[in-house]
């Protein structure tokens, strides 16, 4: 198996084992970090838009203050981010490089962009159907859960996706610098060697993951899509 | 006790630093088993005031009575319990697009605690009495605005309300199906028992189903009372307004070919049951040996009761003009005076 890949890529067989395990941690980085990012992202979200002068709970010290919080944290640069938090990763999970140290980062990196997502996915939310909620006697939780969440749900998809894809490229980012998985590889073996070949390798892999992810998302946004 | 009484009223929107007044002082009372109107143009404030009536807006000033419990001294939790007995329709429906008819109207009762089992069941009988059965798994896309308006209505009743609010319901729909709506509606009314109110600009809306009517401009009452008076004998400027429209609609493409005799006073002449047998013009101009000229004439139902309604064009001629409306008092028919 990996004789055949090493003949058709014409990398040495170590290489090829290389690239599929770290391929493996790359998807590992890319889903947990996103899975965590929503963790955090979604509730904030939906904070920042129930709050929002518009929402159903409006507040606007609490939005606000959201707001500031995620704004300066989406405003740090990925990579300036991961060097700023190495400190806060090493006291967490016990060391500040590899494939767990990177998903703290990611995750702290995807959680507001994940939150400005959330909060223009459930914006699009027809106001009627709100109104219509609120009419029949819905409080707030119920109108969060039942009808925005449930409403927004293909614009939600269609964003983790978008997130998803965002995420592997900042994967990549985190391996320059001590991170595991493709990012790492292509810096290691490939950029510093000057083995073109392998690095031409790692994009490949790249752009199918890419492509997979995109294509799966989209697919599932599209089954749960009524509106048309 | 009324079904809904609103004593003085007023709602005031703050926009920017100007203050608007939405209403002021509107005071009125709706019965059990009414169909009652509320018309006016848009921005007359209509809709707010049916907002007014489940606290979705809160008023400024005044109360709002519904079986005699003001709603302002409720706590969210009533209130929100309170919502659950005066359900409401929109003009653009405002199904959850995401979700299939059935599950539409199970919705409420969800929100009401019922079981998913038992909230279908109901859901089903409901999409028969709306005549939707065979659509219960359609989502509101693959639905007729005349078809997304019965599932609301389905939606409406799922919980046994005892009042219907109805903005603007039939307002994107086409003549046809706003005739069946209507009907529905009624029916809902009569076999229920369910007092509707229904805000509309449209008078023959009001014509068609109601028994009362309020008319609302710029945010003040200024004529309510039975559908049949108001029709006959319109006191405010408003009012007239309203049913002048519906009649001016249907001359302006008739009198398009006619030239129009510039000349003589216009007077509007409403003809109930008993006055409509004689041929009433017909002597007028035998008597007066002068010719009327009968610019519009229509059959209406008002609430079941056919009214005529005739645009006249009396001589330009004074005396000629008050003796012809004389002769006409005379013979039982309500007129007024029709300035364009």
């Amino acid at each position: 198996m990996i004789e055949i890949l090493a003949r058709i890529t014409g990398l040495e067989p170590q290489l090829v084992l290389l690239l599929l395990k770290d391929t493996v941690l790359t998807i590992y980085m890319v889903i947990m970090s996103t899975l965590f990012g929503y963790v955090i992202g979604l509730p904030l979200g939906i904070v920042l838009n129930v709050t929002d002068k518009d929402g159903i709970a409006p507040n606007r010290v609490v939005y606000r203050i959201l707001d500031v919080i995620t704004n300066i944290m989406r405003s740090i640069p990925f990579i300036i981010l991961l060097m700023v938090l190495m400190p806060f990763t090493k006291w967490l999970i016990g060391k500040s490089y590899g494939a767990d140290a990177t998903i703290v980062a990611l995750v702290i990196s995807a959680a507001p962009y994940i939150s400005r997502m959330v909060e223009s996915s459930l914006d699009e939310v027809d106001k009627g159907v709100i109104e219509a909620a609120r009419s029949m006697g819905a409080n707030n939780w119920t109108i969060i859960f039942r009808v925005l969440l449930s409403e927004a749900k293909t614009s939600l998809i269609v964003g983790a996706t978008i997130t998803l894809g965002t995420v592997i490229g900042y994967t990549a980012m985190a391996g320059a610098i001590g991170g595991g998985g493709l990012g790492a590889d292509a810096k290691m073996y490939g950029y510093q060697r000057g083995n073109m070949l392998f690095l031409g390798w790692t994009i490949v892999v790249l752009v199918i993951l890419f492509q997979i992810f995109q294509m799966i998302g989209m697919k599932i946004a599209q089954k749960t899509d009524h509106r048309k | 006790m009324s079904e809904i009484e609103v004593k003085h009223l007023s709602k005031t929107f703050m926009q920017k630093d100007l203050k608007v007044d939405a209403l002021t002082d509107i005071s009125l009372n709706i019965e059990k088993g009414d169909i009652y109107g509320i018309i006016g143009m848009s921005g007359a404030g209509k809709s707010t005031l049916v907002r007014c009536l489940n606290f979705l807006e809160k008023p400024t000033d005044g109360q709002v009575f519904i079986e005699g419990k003001e709603l302002s001294s409720m706590t969210e939790r009533q209130l929100r319990q309170q919502r659950m007995k005066i359900a409401m329709i929109f003009q653009n429906f405002n199904l959850l697009s995401q979700k299939n008819s059935i599950e539409n109207i199970c919705f409420p009762m969800i929100i009401q605690g019922k079981t998913k089992a038992e909230a279908r069941k109901r859901a089903k009988e409901l999409l028969g009495i709306v005549g939707l059965s065979e659509k219960a798994n359609s989502y509101p896309s693959q639905l007729s605005g005349g078809q997304k308006q019965r599932v609301a209505i389905a939606r409406a009743l799922a919980c046994n309300p005892n009042i219907l609010l109805c903005d603007e319901a039939t307002s994107a729909l086409d003549p046809q199906t706003t005739e069946s709506i209507l009907n529905l509606l009624k029916e809902i009314n009569e076999k229920m028992g369910i007092t509707i109110v229904i805000i509309t600009h449209q008078m023959s809306v009001i014509q068609k189903i109601c028994n009362r009517v309020a008319i609302i401009e710029n945010g003040h009452l200024v004529e309510n009372g039975l559908v049949s008076d108001i029709f006959a004998h319109p006191k405010s400027h408003a009012a007239r307004e309203l049913i002048l429209r519906d009649a001016h609609g249907e001359i302006s493409s008739a009198a398009a070919q006619v030239p129009e005799i510039k000349e003589g006073q216009k007077i509007r002449i409403v003809f109930t049951e008993n006055s409509s047998f004689e041929p009433v013009i017909a002597n007028l101009i035998l008597q007066f040996g002068h010719p009327v000229n009968i610019l519009f004439a229509n059959t209406r139902d008002v609430g079941g009761v056919a009214k005529g309604e005739m645009l006249l064009q009396l001589p330009d001629d004074r005396d000629l003009r008050f003796r012809m409306e004389d002769y006409l008092r005379e013979r039982g028919l309500e007129l007024e005076e029709v300035d364009d």
